[in-house]
């Protein structure tokens, strides 16, 4: 009976109704706006920093991660290989050997840390191939290298040059060889650049007498958010008396702590964007109440008790909000995918930063589905609550003051 | 004449016109306390690692940041030191001799990198000697070494054990030398703790034969707005040397603060958008609830020109007294959260487990709000353009009708 009233009353001022659901509406879209852009620059951050180099899953020999020698390497048999390979949730299996030794030249001499890596699944997963700044890319079983763009800079090398690499190979073999600069990198940190030099996988485990061992197998995933279980479900597969598996989040858990700490600031950040948006849909409501003073002191007069009444308006406001949630839900759907393939891009001194660092200068917006349902729940109980209020205000009324108004 | 009756209209519906004034208000509150929130997330970033490592400005020799060698060291640094002294800016200079070496003990060796510091000049700086967890900062024995836990861990090393360095002196022959562990300290970051081991600067020069040089000055200022201007007083009085502020030698820790700023712009923007949306729906609402009114005014002559800006000037009104509410609750919470601090363990779970300050202490330059009060004054103002000129579309007959 009041539904079917309440239902009634909302189409009959559909000017009042549209209103009071926009302003819900509006509220819906901002604060999944608001969230999205929040988890789409956390995604962001981890992509930035796991997906450059680290990986979001890594296997390695048990130990290695504590205790970075080669001693601590490992052959990867044909077993762990074809789990790695039939997993579907793995985009990129990329096999490395990584160790220091020095680089030098004439008679200089720097420490450098020299990659072993398979240089088409390399450039498939970080773009190392992009980062050539001069001369060319390598390829698999070259005897050839890659150079940091500062190293080649201190050690006097151009590309063409030869490079001589010193240092302790397995079980304290010494490491010794030539090999022709084939191309300069550049990375966005100094650091990088002062040490890093990539070499074809097989050369470098010429280069350390390591046989087929390797340091780590580094995995990227279609879907960063598995990194987690695909872990735990690959160390149960795997030996582990041998190999240890680890995601990004055991392996750099300062980013994990970075993240924690910035979405807590975000949340403070929504919890304000509530309390504006609670003021404007509260801000529309006291107006349809006021708009209605009229009509509701007459159905007090003529007999309607206030709390059937507060019930009345209630149930409208409650159908009203439901609308602009559900609205603003599917509204924001497309848009948010929209921002999504075409973010918003980052100009000026940031945009600079960004570049120098190899990442792209764009605000993304995340899609994950929790987001459109949480934050509809929020508007909803925070709808819901200003309702209530008005409920209450209705209890209060007095019929002959309000047909006066 | 309009803008008394615009007034008078204000003030005849109370509760119309405090909910509009209060929108405004909180609107700028939360714009305001956004910005200054945000800016006390930044600061804590930035902040940690400029007073704990970075400095605000470091000057090294020409040549030394691209290959770090004892040869590009800065001679005469008393000199130097003393000349930047001279500005007003500056708080405390720190000079440090930079030099790598292979630490030993008699398990295990691993490579770092000892800072020779003037003990009381590092710790006005960086403030190392708050982070000790064991013994003492450097003193008492003779060559006293501070290393942090985790290379102590690695080293399997404890108070008062003893720890040989070896590097190269300035000539290019080994120096081998036995330090004692007389403190262990414990910074927020790992990679940090497990590289550098502190030195006193007279040991280490003696050592790699270096007399008055430095690798590194490091300076901190007063204000981290003063940091341009000190830059380029610093270029101009000591072009010889390569100067350097903080954004150059740490791009990543400038990458997060640039990136915040931009994130920063968004945020403010989504919160003036609801504000916006929030006024038209209430003007929207309190125009058309006063339909019978517009009516009659129309029907008894007013035109419409002057109607729209009678609506307005009501609105401008609305503004003008919702501004300063806001603006000056902003400024209350702004100063009682940037004194006690804003935990945001609150918000997160086990946060307090993870070691990083959890404390935001909110802060707003004073320019911003002035910003941010005219953007919102302006968005007040426009979002009451669509609710006026609906209000100019009223038919008069039609809408007397009205109830």
């Amino acid at each position: 009976m009041y539904l079917l009233l309440a239902w009634r009353n909302i189409w009959r001022n559909r000017r009042r109704t549209i209103i009071t659901a926009a302003s819900v509406f509006f509220a819906v879209l901002l604060a999944v706006l608001m969230r999205s852009l929040q988890y789409g620059a956390y995604d962001n951050m981890i992509r930035n920093a796991v997906g450059m180099y680290l990986g979001y899953v890594q296997v390695h020999h048990q130990g290695y991660w504590n205790d970075k020698s080669l001693n601590n390497t490992f052959t990867p048999d044909s077993n762990l290989l074809r789990t790695l390979e039939s997993d579907q949730r793995i985009s990129t299996v990329v096999p490395r050997l990584e160790s220091f030794a020095l680089a030098s030249s004439g008679n200089q001499t720097k420490t450098a840390l020299v990659i072993g890596t398979d240089p088409l699944k390399e450039s498939s997963f970080t773009q190392l191939n992009k980062r050539v700044t001069s001369g060319a890319y390598f390829s698999a079983g070259e005897n050839a290298v890659l150079i940091g763009d500062e190293l080649a800079k201190n050690l006097k090398l151009k590309v063409n040059d030869t490079l001589v690499l010193l240092g302790q190979g397995y079980h304290g073999y010494t490491a010794a060889g030539k090999y022709a600069i084939k191309g300069l990198i550049h990375f966005g940190t100094p650091d990088l650049n002062r040490e890093l030099v990539f070499i074809p996988l097989q050369t470098a485990q010429q280069f350390y007498s390591v046989g087929n061992r390797l340091t780590s197998i580094t995995l990227n995933l279609f879907k960063p958010k598995e990194a987690e279980s695909v872990a735990t479900s690959l160390s149960q597969k795997l030996d582990k008396n041998n190999l240890e598996v680890m995601d990004w989040k055991q392996m750099i858990p300062q980013l994990e702590q970075l993240i924690a700490l910035d979405s807590s600031g975000g949340l403070v950040i929504i919890s304000i964007l509530y309390l504006v948006i609670a003021f404007g849909v509260f801000g529309t409501i006291l107006m349809m109440l006021a708009e209605r003073q009229h009509e509701m002191g007459i159905l007090t007069a003529i007999g309607m008790k206030p709390y059937k009444m507060g019930w009345m308006i209630f149930s409208e406001l409650v159908l009203m909000v439901l609308l602009g949630v559900l609205a603003g839900i599917i509204a924001s759907i497309p848009l948010v995918i929209y921002f999504k393939y075409h973010p918003i891009r980052i100009t000026g001194q940031a945009a600079e930063a960004y570049e120098r660092f190899g990442l792209e200068p764009i605000f993304p917006f995340s899609t994950s589905p929790d987001i459109f349902i949480s934050q509809g729940i929020v508007v909803l109980i925070i709808c819901v609550m200003l309702s209530l209020h008005a409920w209450y205000k209705i209890l209060r009324i007095d019929a002959v003051e309000s047909m006066r108004v | 004449m309009i803008t008394q009756i615009a007034w008078r209209n204000v003030w005849r519906n109370k509760v119309r016109s405090l909910v509009v004034i209060a929108s405004v208000a909180v609107g700028i509150w939360a714009a305001t306390f956004i910005a200054a929130f945000s800016s006390g997330m930044r600061h804590r970033y930035v902040e940690t690692a400029i007073h704990s490592e970075v400095s605000h400005i470091q000057v090294h020799a020409l040549g030394y940041l691209d290959d770090p060698e004892l040869s590009e060291s800065i001679p005469d640094v008393n000199k130097i030191v003393s000349q930047i002294k001279k500005i007003p800016e500056v708080k405390s200079i720190a000079s440090r001799l930079l030099v790598n070496a292979m630490a030993a003990t008699t398990s295990t060796s691993t490579g770092v990198l000892l800072r020779g510091i003037d003990t009381l000049d590092e710790n006005n700086t960086t403030g190392i000697g708050k982070n000790i967890i064991e013994g003492n900062y450097l003193s008492g024995a003779t060559l006293p070494a501070f290393i942090s836990s985790e290379l102590a861990d690695k080293l399997h090393l404890k108070l008062k054990h003893k720890i040989v360095f070896t590097f190269q002196d300035v000539q290019g022959n080994m120096v081998s030398a036995a330090f004692r562990v007389t403190g262990i300290f414990k910074m927020n970051n790992s990679t940090f703790d497990l590289q550098n081991v502190f030195l006193r600067d007279s040991d280490l020069s003696a050592l790699l034969k270096m007399d008055g040089e430095a690798s590194e000055i490091a300076i901190l200022l007063k204000n981290d707005k003063d940091v341009p201007a000190v830059l380029s007083k610093l270029k101009t009085l000591i072009p010889e040397y390569e100067v350097k502020d903080w954004k150059q030698i740490a791009p990543e820790l400038a990458l997060t603060v640039d990136s915040l700023n931009e994130t920063l712009y968004m945020f403010i923007l989504i919160i003036v958008l609801a504000l916006v949306f929030g006024i038209v729906n209430t003007m929207l609402m309190a125009v058309l609830e006063r339909s019978h009114e517009i009516g009659m005014l129309m029907a008894i002559g007013m035109n419409r020109k002057k109607l729209f800006r009678m609506i307005m000037t009501e609105t401008f009104y609305l503004s003008l007294v919702g501004t300063p509410i806001g603006l000056l609750l902003a400024y209350i919470t702004i100063v009682l959260t940037g004194k006690y601090g804003i935990s945001l363990a609150l918000f997160a779970q086990g946060l307090s487990s993870y070691g990083i300050s959890k404390m935001v202490y909110p802060e707003l330059e004073a320019s911003v709000y002035g910003v941010i009060a005219v953007f919102i004054f302006t968005g007040t103002l426009l979002a009451s353009f669509y609710p006026a000129i609906r209000a100019l579309k009223l038919n008069s007959v039609e809408a007397m009708r009205a109830v």
